[in-house]
C-alpha cells in the first residue's frame, strides 16, 4: 500500500468516525449549548472526508471541488453555531446577553 | 464590479473545468450577474468593515486548535457515554473593547474574534455585549484564559 | 462494494440519531441536528461520488453545502425573531 494510499484510508476513516460521533453527541447531550459543539466536530470530520477524496483524485475537477467543499465547511461552520446559539439564547432568555442574576466566570 | 466579476469567473473555471466557447460564455454572463448582485448590496452599505493585517498575526491560534479541540469535543462524548460523567459546558466571558457599532474598524474586529473565536469545536462565541465590553463564549470543556476565548487578541 | 460506498452507508446511519433529534426535541435543537445532516449529506454524496465514479454528486455536494449553509442561517434568523 503507498502513502497515497494510506493517507486516503486514515482520512476516510477520520472523517468517518469523526461524523459518527458528532451524530451520537447530539442526540446523547443534554442540552442546546453542548450539542452545538458537535456541528463544529462535523464540520472537521465532513472536510477530512472531502480531504481523502482530494488526497484520491489529486487536483482534477473532482478533486478541485472536494476542496473546495471542505474550505467552505470550515469556514460556515463556525458561523452556523454562532447564529445558532444565539438564537436559542434570545428564545430562552428573550436576549443574548448576561442576564442580572446569572454568575458567568470572566477569563483572565 | 470588476474585482467580483474576476473572482466570480476563476470559480466557475475551477468548478466547470472547460474552455468550450459556450461554456465560457455561460460562465461570463453568470460572473457578471454575480458581480452585479455584490455591488448593489455593497452600495446599500449594510455592513463595511475594514480588516487591519496586523489582527491576523495569531491567526495560527485557533487552525492549531482545530484537531486538539475536535479530539477534546470527542473525548467529552467518550466520557459520558463510558463513565457516566456529564459533561461541564459553561458560559465564560473576556474582557472585548466592543467599539462603536457604526465604526468600520470596530465592526471588522468584533466579526473577526467571533468568527474565528468559534472556529474550534470546543468554543463558540454568542456575541460581544456593547454595554459591557465583554464577549460571551460557551466552552464544552471550560479550559484556558483570556487568550482561550479570543485567540486573535483583538478585545 | 468499496471502502467509499462502505463509508456512505456508516454515514446513513448516522442520519438516525439527527431524525431522533428533530423529532422528540425542541425546535432549536432540531436545528441543531439539521445543520450536522446537512453535513453529513453533503459528505455521503462526495463518498457517492467517488464510489460510483459520478462526477455529477459532486456537484449536488456543492449545492448541497451550499444550500444547507444559507437554509440553516434563515431557520436560526426565524426562531430568534419570530417563532
Amino acid at each position: 500500500m503507498s502513502v497515497r494510499h494510506l493517507a486516503e484510508y486514515v482520512l476516510l476513516v477520520l472523517g468517518t468516525g469523526t461524523l459518527v460521533l458528532s451524530a451520537i453527541g447530539v442526540l446523547v447531550m443534554r442540552s442546546v449549548y453542548d450539542r452545538l459543539h458537535y456541528v463544529g466536530s462535523a464540520s472537521v470530520g465532513a472536510a477530512l472526508v472531502c480531504i481523502a477524496v482530494t488526497v484520491r483524485e489529486s487536483f482534477s475537477l473532482i478533486g478541485n471541488k472536494t476542496l473546495l467543499i471542505a474550505f467552505f465547511l470550515l469556514v460556515t461552520g463556525p458561523v452556523l453555531v454562532h447564529a445558532t446559539a444565539r438564537a436559542a439564547r434570545v428564545r430562552e432568555r428573550g436576549g443574548w446577553s448576561i442576564g442580572d442574576g446569572e454568575d458567568v466566570d470572566m477569563a483572565q | 464590479m470588476v474585482a467580483w466579476w474576476i473572482a466570480l469567473a476563476a470559480l466557475w473555471l475551477v468548478l466547470d473545468d472547460t474552455v468550450a466557447f459556450p461554456e465560457l460564455m455561460t460562465g461570463a454572463a453568470a460572473a457578471l450577474i454575480g458581480a452585479s448582485a455584490a455591488e448593489v448590496v455593497h452600495g446599500q452599505n449594510l455592513v463595511r468593515i475594514h480588516v487591519e493585517l496586523r489582527w491576523l498575526r495569531y491567526l495560527w491560534r485557533p487552525l492549531l486548535r482545530l484537531f486538539p479541540d475536535t479530539v477534546r469535543v470527542l473525548g467529552v462524548l467518550a466520557r459520558q457515554l463510558l463513565l457516566r460523567r456529564p459533561p461541564r459546558g459553561e458560559f465564560r466571558a473576556v474582557r472585548f473593547r466592543a467599539g462603536r457599532p457604526d465604526d468600520d474598524r470596530d465592526t471588522a474586529r468584533r466579526a473577526l474574534a467571533k468568527a474565528l473565536g468559534s472556529f474550534a469545536p470546543n468554543s463558540y462565541v454568542i456575541g460581544v455585549d456593547a454595554e459591557r465590553d465583554i464577549m460571551l463564549v460557551h466552552q464544552l470543556e471550560p479550559r484556558g484564559g483570556a487568550e482561550e476565548l479570543d485567540p486573535l487578541e483583538l478585545g | 462494494m468499496n471502502e467509499w460506498l462502505l463509508a456512505a452507508v456508516v454515514l446513513l446511519a448516522a442520519l438516525v440519531p439527527c431524525g431522533i433529534v428533530c423529532a422528540l426535541r425542541s425546535a432549536v435543537d432540531g436545528l441543531v441536528a439539521l445543520e450536522l445532516a446537512g453535513m453529513i449529506d453533503t459528505a455521503i454524496l462526495v463518498l457517492l461520488s467517488e464510489g460510483l465514479h459520478r462526477q455529477p454528486f459532486v456537484d449536488l455536494a456543492v449545492v448541497a453545502a451550499v444550500l444547507s449553509f444559507a437554509g440553516a442561517l434563515v431557520f436560526a434568523r426565524v426562531l430568534e425573531r419570530w417563532v
